[in-house]
Formats: C-alpha cells, sequence, structure tokens
C-alpha cells in the first residue's frame, strides 16, 4: 500500500473517531464547552489539520524522490537524513493523532485510566519530535560541513538568546500546569521536568540548530541556480519545522486552561497554515532540484 | 590549468551556475545528446553540447540574463587560450 493509501485511511479512522468516540466530562469542564461546541470546535481544528497531513506527506515523497535521484553523491546522505527526518515529522502529524484520539476517548470511557492515557500520549508527541528534529539536524550538520562553514559568532548568540526566552517561558507554563491546572501530563514535578520539559527543549534546540546549519549550508554553497532551489527548500523546512515547534508549545498552552480558547486557536490556525505553507515550499523547491537531476 | 580536460573545464563553468549539481548534469547532456562518455567530449562537440544547454538551461529558469551570461562563459571555452584570458 502506498504512503497516500495509508494517510486516506487514518484520515478516515480520524474523522469518524472524533465524531463519535465519548469524549471526557473533565475536558469539556475545563473548556466551558457543551458536548456538540467541543465537537464543532475539533472538527474546525481536525479539517485543517488534514489538509496540513497531506501536504506533509506529499512534501516528504517528493524531497525523498530528489534524494534517490542524487544517490551515491557527496550530499546524498545529508539530503536522506533530513528526508527522513521530514518523513518522521508527516507521519509523526498523522499516526499520534489518531493514537491520542483513542487514548482520550479510553481516558473519557475509563476515568482511572486517564492519567496513563495522558501519559502515552505525551511521549509519543515527544518521540516524533526528537527521533524527526535529531535527523534533521544530523543532515543540516552534515550539509554545513560540506561547505567547512559554521554558524557565525552574532548567529549563535542571538540563537540561544531566543531560545532560552523560549525555554523559560515553557517551563514556567509547564510547572503553572502541573501545580495549577489538573497536572495534564499526570506526572510529578521533577518527572515533568525531566522527562518532558528537558527532552523537549532538546529536541527544539535541535531543531533550531538545525534550520540555522540548514540557511548556512543555503548562503553558501555555489551555484546561482541550484541555490534558489534550495533556499526554497530550505526556508520550507525551517518553516516547517519552527511551526511544528510553535504548535507543540501552543498545546502547552491549551494544556493550562488558558481562558481565551479562541485566541489560542487562532495562534494554532496561523502556525498550522504556516507549517503547510513550510511542506508546500519543501515540495516545490525539491521538485525544483529534481528537475536539475533530471533534465 | 593546462592539463585540465574540456569536460572538467565545462564543469568548471557550470557549478557557478548549478553548483553540486553541475557535474552530473554535465555528464547527463554529453551522454544524453552527444551520445558520448564525458571523458570523450571534445573541442568540436562543444557547440553542440553549448545549444544543448541553452535549451535544457531555459528550462530550469526564465531568467535570461544568467541564461546568457552561462552561455558566453561557454563559449569562451571555444576560443583559444590566450584569448580567453583576455576575455576573462
Amino acid at each position: 500500500m502506498s504512503a497516500f493509501t495509508w494517510l486516506g485511511l487514518l484520515i478516515i479512522i480520524y474523522l469518524f473517531a472524533n465524531t463519535v468516540l465519548p469524549v471526557s466530562n473533565q475536558t469539556l469542564g475545563q473548556l466551558h464547552l457543551s458536548e456538540s461546541q467541543y465537537r464543532m470546535v475539533l472538527l474546525s481544528i481536525i479539517m485543517p489539520y488534514c489538509i496540513i497531513w497531506v501536504t506533509g506527506f506529499y512534501a516528504y515523497i517528493t524531497f525523498n524522490g530528489y534524494t534517490r535521484l542524487i544517490d551515491d553523491e557527496r550530499e546524498m546522505p545529508a539530503f536522506r537524513q533530513i528526508g527522513f527526518g521530514l518523513q518522521t515529522i508527516a507521519w509523526g502529524l498523522a499516526v499520534p493523532a489518531v493514537i491520542n484520539t483513542f487514548l482520550k476517548a479510553l481516558g473519557a470511557a475509563h476515568p482511572n485510566l486517564q492519567a496513563i492515557t495522558g501519559v502515552i500520549s505525551a511521549y509519543l508527541t515527544l518521540a516524533v519530535s526528537l527521533i524527526a528534529f535529531t535527523f534533521i539536524g544530523l543532515g543540516a550538520r552534515y550539509l554545513s560541513d560540506l561547505v567547512r562553514r559554521r554558524p557565525s559568532y552574532l548567529g549563535t548568540r542571538l540563537m540561544v538568546f531566543g531560545f532560552i526566552a523560549i525555554g523559560i517561558t515553557y517551563s514556567y507554563l509547564t510547572v503553572h500546569a502541573q501545580r495549577h491546572n489538573g497536572n495534564p501530563y499526570h506526572l510529578s514535578l521533577f518527572a515533568t521536568l525531566a522527562t518532558i520539559v528537558v527532552p523537549y527543549l532538546y529536541a527544539w534546540f535541535l531543531g533550531f540548530l538545525a534550520c540555522y546549519e540548514l540557511s548556512v549550508y543555503a548562503r553558501h554553497v555555489k551555484g546561482v541556480l541550484y541555490k534558489n532551489a534550495l533556499n526554497q527548500l530550505g526556508f520550507g523546512i525551517s518553516l516547517t519545522v519552527i511551526s511544528s515547534i510553535f504548535i507543540q508549545y501552543i498545546t502547552t498552552i491549551y494544556a493550562n486552561n488558558l481562558p481565551n480558547l479562541a485566541f489560542i486557536i487562532f495562534l494554532l490556525y496561523i502556525f498550522l497554515a504556516l507549517e503547510g505553507i513550510g511542506f508546500m515550499l519543501i515540495a516545490t523547491g525539491a521538485k525544483r532540484l529534481k528537475k536539475i537531476e533530471e533534465i | 590549468m593546462p592539463d585540465e580536460t574540456l569536460y572538467n573545464r565545462v564543469v568548471r563553468v557550470t557549478h557557478v551556475y548549478l553548483g553540486p549539481a553541475a557535474d552530473r548534469f554535465i555528464a547527463r547532456q554529453v551522454q544524453n545528446h552527444l551520445h558520448k562518455q564525458p571523458e570523450e567530449l571534445s573541442e568540436k562537440d562543444l557547440s553542440r553540447l553549448i545549444d544543448w544547454i541553452r535549451v535544457t538551461v531555459s528550462l530550469l529558469t526564465e531568467d535570461s540574463e544568467v541564461i546568457e551570461e552561462y552561455i558566453d562563459q561557454l563559449i569562451l571555452l571555444t576560443k583559444p587560450s590566450k584569448e580567453r584570458n583576455r576575455s576573462m
């Protein structure tokens, strides 16, 4: 079965599950919504989400198609690793979402299982980030080695400064949720910090660093026409990685039960749209690179 | 670089436009359009190769300035080395 057939199946299961499976009263209470309102909100997020899955699959399949064309070339190992990272992001959008839907329903039907289903769900999403950003980071590092360039002094410091600001806010919000908003991760404070916050921050750092190293490669690689296509691809990867980081970030805020749900959903839409645009840029950039290798 | 083969000189010029894809691109043009192995490329094949490159690069970009600049650099390779050095 092709990847798109699997994706079609996942979308059908996901839509069906979100329409019929039970919702926990705790979730409805936290969001101050009735069950029908909750399903409407959920569907309004799910529909664009499914479109983004499709763009994600299209992007990684096109990218891997390009990678196969440059078999045995110097830059191939790097592109293969990045391709695997993108593939993990694409599958990692769809598969955990479907599994999480069933876990949530299981938790709603059996409240004593809510803690364990919550923990599995959190670790599943975390695992996707760790695997995807590790591979994209490895590929980006390999590419920046090829042009023998390192991130600049100023660039590194600005990135670390931005990352610390994001990391501190994220840690604060997570600890706040753990103490005051029903402990969404169902873990002790130490376990939350050690097994959720630290690995997430590590994965995000890898993601940011990968974007930076990709931009270093794109800036210094030779070839006017090659560079144009590569810039599009690199920008697409960066946009996808950064958007997916912010989506994870916003999901944490959502777990914090902030009163302004509409604003959070609005932010979520923006980053989902950016992630979709990122996937499309990856696909068009990879297509342009593919064309160079085919004609 | 007096010992450099014609094929390598064409790749070197192409590298400015196609970067890491240059070698593969030229090898493909020589094999597919001239039906030769890259190392068999000779001076008398060059003008035909340049024509093919013009056609294929036009499929990659609409920027005529880039195409003309690239073709001009390739045409310089058809000239004797003294004249080429003067033009560069």
